[in-house]
């Protein structure tokens, strides 16, 4: 038997928190430096998000080219007074997809296989987690748009640039790009917030996309005037259409009614926050 | 011998959370929208415009949830096939049943058979849930066309099921799987079928061609170039495909 | 140290762990014990703060996990090696849990070769064998050389040289100072590396004391005696006056009597005084094993049942007859200990209530066995069997 020889003396010895071993290597104060570092390593180190992001620039930089591709072609269908960034609205919308299975995968896939138990366990405090996941998330979706919305946009202006049609004003370039690269990371955090609280990544995604959708489905059948105020409505607040407030021209609004300006960031902000609480409130009481 | 493997998929796909989750959200969603929408359209039918009335289809409005309600139905194909991977489960399937055509066949078999029972019921509890709302306004199973419109949303949704399954077989990751999937249905189809460029193209995608079937009024200037059944055949087409690239590539590869 | 006090976790109405209380001391290998779904992992949960506690607080250097300034640097936990990201390599896996808390990146290439994986650290871990996994759940728990370390069954899906490598760690970990509580269901393995151990069976302590103290209080010793299979009435005698003196007796398959609560040398006395004749006296030490089953048997959740095979059978033919046992199993031996196995099922469950269901909560590890059972299990009873013929 392998019991020792001699009698240990700490079970004798009165409980004290000190006793036992002393690692050589210095013990620093872990905080969410700490966290935000270590998050970094994850995201870049699994070859699922690096693909999701290296799709989302496809799409996006892709359908912009594809515009483009149409403005050489046929210069004359292009040159309204419309505002010439709007056409990569297209690209990020459907990049969209990308930016939401992104930001529900950064929380609910450790759910999935069970890493959550091992980075709780190296940090107990869960909060720090969420928070250091959300700060890398959100900085990587927000350069990520920027550069290729940036991109698209100044190929956009510079071909259409000879065909007469107007030049953005300084408000139009800071919305399209600045504004909408805010608005995907933030609706990207918001997914990120729901994968938190569903801790399933089918589930969290097929909701994010359910709540795309819901608004633009249930209007396309309310084809009744009664209705009109709450089909324009659904129409307006969709997160589609919140999107393309970015591209409006500056001061005419189609409509009076629905988001102009940049109330889409403020109404997306909003529901981001609310659905943090809610994640933090549940990750605070749940088991992991 | 099949009817074993059928069983034992039967056991494995009620046993699993996620098929009565998807299936009870394929349900609600559909009928609870397709109750909310026939019954706001009741509330104003006076006001609509006279072009709109003639064109009206409450059989169509009754199956408006249906939309999203798929959404949920590709969850279920996708989760269905690729629990499976994502578990590990998928080499004591193989190691039981070896011939992969014919497990993957009772797979999908059973699967459809759920997918296809849920859809009708959901069909037609939509339709007369939706034409209950719509009172005066709704129609009813007697009148032409309208049966098929609700049998062919039940297999509508089946068939979409199938396809999920398919192009699950093929690729193995749910993440992967819904990521095709969501923007295709969701967006890439929409967009393709609405620009008036790439019409002629968009409306031959599995969505936009099956879901003709629920359709009994055809709007005015509809040029489609085929029928209800027409669409649906083409509809299945695609499932067909799906299903034929996922048998190969699962012969084909390493469990 | 990891202190616990009326720890418990309910989950819906399944009491998953109940009013348990307990120390690890620094210092040595504290082995948790119970059998499978006694609520081992639940505890280890409990003092990583993964599950909240219903009721009482578990506490490491004094302060509950949750509010450690730098958890990993204290604690290093094992819990379950499938616990990462598959499409992350080892190395990566190690880094990120690194960076969370501060440790150089360098310990990550340490740690690396402490568990023999620096060939495969750039390998994704999904494809890495149930041992490799474990052994990066290892370093994952060493990265932060920490003082205090949790394994929860270390040594699933490892070979016997990783057995051995694992039982070698603990026990060098151990003699740094720190405190290792290593749980598992194998009580053979836990006799070869704890010092202390603390056994648990439905949620409830059933033991806490020093691992010599557990083998001397739990396996409780036997006497096998045989008188001449000639004569069954001096075994009915010897019987009466062994029960007399206090002792326990219980007939054997084979027709010889299992005596417990006396030394050999008395019932040699009474034998001898009885006018019975024995033709066998041998000492019977009760293994470790046997001792912890005994003492969770009762609070088992898993339990199987003998395979019937029932849907398998083919329907009997009319007229045939069912198999018959084969001849000569089971018959008694001619002088041959009997095989371990069988009779141990005909007196454990009685023997289970004489020393295992008393539960001493927290008792001092000093704290002396029970006398029945030291008396029986004394130094000069295990002596080599002598014939009292």
């Amino acid at each position: 038997m392998s019991t020792p020889q001699t009698p240990l003396p700490q079970q004798a010895a009165p409980p004290s928190w000190e006793s036992g071993y002393t690692s050589p290597i210095p013990v620093v104060r872990a905080h969410l430096g700490h966290a935000i570092v270590s998050e970094w390593t994850k995201i870049r180190s699994v070859r699922s998000t690096v693909w999701t992001l290296g799709i989302y620039m496809l799409i996006v930089l892709g359908m912009g080219a594809l515009i483009a591709w149409a403005i050489v072609r046929v210069p004359s269908e292009f040159h309204g007074s419309e505002n010439p960034l709007a056409f990569g609205f297209f690209g990020l919308l459907v990049g969209s997809v990308c930016i939401i299975t992104l930001g529900v995968l950064t929380v609910a896939s450790e759910y999935g296989t069970g890493m959550i138990r091992t980075t709780m366990t190296a940090c107990p405090s869960r909060i720090r987690v969420l928070a250091a996941k959300a700060v890398v998330f959100f900085l990587v979706a927000f350069t990520t748009t920027l550069f290729s919305a940036g991109l698209v946009a100044l190929v956009h202006t510079a071909l259409l640039d000879g065909t007469g049609a107007r030049q953005p004003t300084g408000e139009e370039w800071l919305r399209g790009t600045l504004g909408i690269s805010l608005y995907l990371a933030m609706l990207g955090l918001l997914s990120l917030a729901v994968g938190a609280i569903l801790r399933h990544s089918a589930g969290a995604i097929t909701l994010m996309i359910g709540v795309v959708l819901a608004p633009l489905v249930l209007a396309a059948f309310m084809q009744v005037e009664s209705l009109e105020k709450l089909r324009d409505a659904l129409f307006d607040y969709s997160i589609p259409s919140q999107m393309a407030v970015f591209y409006a021209n500056t001061g005419a609004t189609l409509r009076d009614s629905g988001p102009s300006g940049w109330d889409s960031l403020w109404i997306i902000l909003g529901m981001t926050a609310a659905a943090f609480a809610v994640a933090c409130v549940l990750l605070q009481k749940r088991d992991v | 011998m099949t009817t074993q493997i059928i069983r034992s998929e039967w056991t494995k796909i009620r046993s699993v959370a996620s098929t009565v989750w998807t299936l009870s959200l394929a349900l609600v969603v559909t009928v609870a929208l397709g109750m909310l929408v026939s019954a706001l359209t009741r509330h104003g039918f006076e006001n609509m415009r006279e072009q709109d009335r003639l064109s009206f289809d409450p059989t169509y409005i009754s199956f408006a949830g249906m939309g999203l309600g798929q959404l949920a139905m590709i969850v279920f194909g996708v989760l269905v096939v690729t629990n499976e991977y994502s578990t590990g489960m998928i080499r004591t399937s193989l190691a039981a049943v070896p011939q992969r055509g014919v497990f993957l066949a009772s797979k999908v078999a059973v699967a459809t058979a759920l997918a296809l029972v849920v859809g009708m019921v959901t069909s037609f509890l939509a339709f007369f849930l939706g034409q209950a709302l719509l009172g005066s306004l709704g129609t009813s199973l007697g009148e032409e066309g309208v049966l098929r419109a609700v049998i062919g949303g039940g297999l509508y949704m089946a068939l979409i099921a199938m396809f999920s399954m398919g192009i699950a077989a093929m690729l193995r990751s749910p993440m992967l799987s819904l990521g095709i999937l969501m923007p295709f249905f969701f967006l890439i189809s929409g967009i393709l079928g609405a620009v008036p460029a790439t019409k002629k193209f968009g409306q031959f995608l599995p969505d936009q061609a099956g879901s003709r079937i629920m359709q009994v009024v055809i709007p005015a200037g509809d040029d489609t170039p085929y029928g209800p059944w027409g669409g649906l055949g083409i509809m299945a087409l695609w499932v067909i495909a799906a299903l034929a690239g996922g048998y190969l590539l699962l012969r084909k590869r390493d469990a | 140290m990891i202190e616990a006090v009326g720890l418990t976790k309910r989950y819906g109405d399944k009491l998953a762990v109940d009013n348990l209380s307990f120390q690890v001391r620094p210092g040595a290998v504290t082995g948790f014990l119970g059998p499978n779904g006694s609520g081992k992992s639940t505890t280890m949960r409990m003092i990583l703060g993964l599950d909240n506690p219903t009721a009482g607080t578990v506490t490491i250097c004094g302060r509950p996990y949750r509010e450690l300034p730098n958890a990993p640097r204290q604690v290093g936990a094992l819990l379950d090696a499938k616990a990462v990201h598959g499409g992350r390599s080892a190395r990566n896996h190690l880094l990120c849990l690194a960076q969370l808390s501060g440790i150089p990146a360098r310990r990550v290439d340490e740690v690396l070769g402490v568990v023999g994986l620096h060939d495969v650290a750039k390998k994704r871990s999904r494809g890495f064998s149930l041992g490799m996994g474990q052994r990066l759940g290892i370093a994952a728990a060493l990265l932060g050389d920490p003082q205090v370390l949790l394994f929860d069954e270390p040594v699933n899906g490892l070979d016997p040289e990783g057995i051995l490598w694992v039982r070698n760690l603990m026990k060098s970990l151990a003699a740094e100072g720190r405190t290792v509580f290593v749980s598992s269901h194998l009580m053979s393995e836990m006799a070869l590396t704890a010092d202390h151990l603390i056994v648990i069976g439905r949620g409830r302590l059933l033991a806490d004391m020093s691992v010599k103290d557990f083998i001397a209080a739990n396996s409780a010793g036997f006497a096998r005696v045989r008188t001449p299979d000639t004569e069954p009435q001096q075994r009915e005698k010897l019987t009466s006056v062994l029960t007399e003196a206090g002792a326990h007796v219980l007939p054997e398959q084979d027709g010889a009597l299992r005596v417990t609560g006396l030394p050999l040398p008395r019932i040699s006395d009474l034998a001898h005084e009885a006018g019975v004749r024995l033709w066998e006296l041998s000492p019977h030490q009760a293994s470790l094993e046997e001792a912890y089953m005994r003492m969770t048997q009762e609070a088992v959740d898993y339990r199987s049942t003998a395979d019937q095979k029932a849907g398998l059978m083919q329907p009997l033919p009319p007229g045939a007859e069912p198999p018959l046992p084969v001849p000569g199993q089971g018959q008694p031996g001619w002088y041959v200990p009997p095989p371990p196995q069988r009779d141990e099922r005909a007196s454990a469950p009685d023997t289970a209530q004489s020393s295992g269901t008393s539960g001493r909560p927290a008792a001092p590890a000093e704290q002396p066995s029970a006398p029945v059972a030291a008396s029986a299990a004394d130094p000069a009873d295990s002596a080599p069997s002598e014939d009292a013929r």
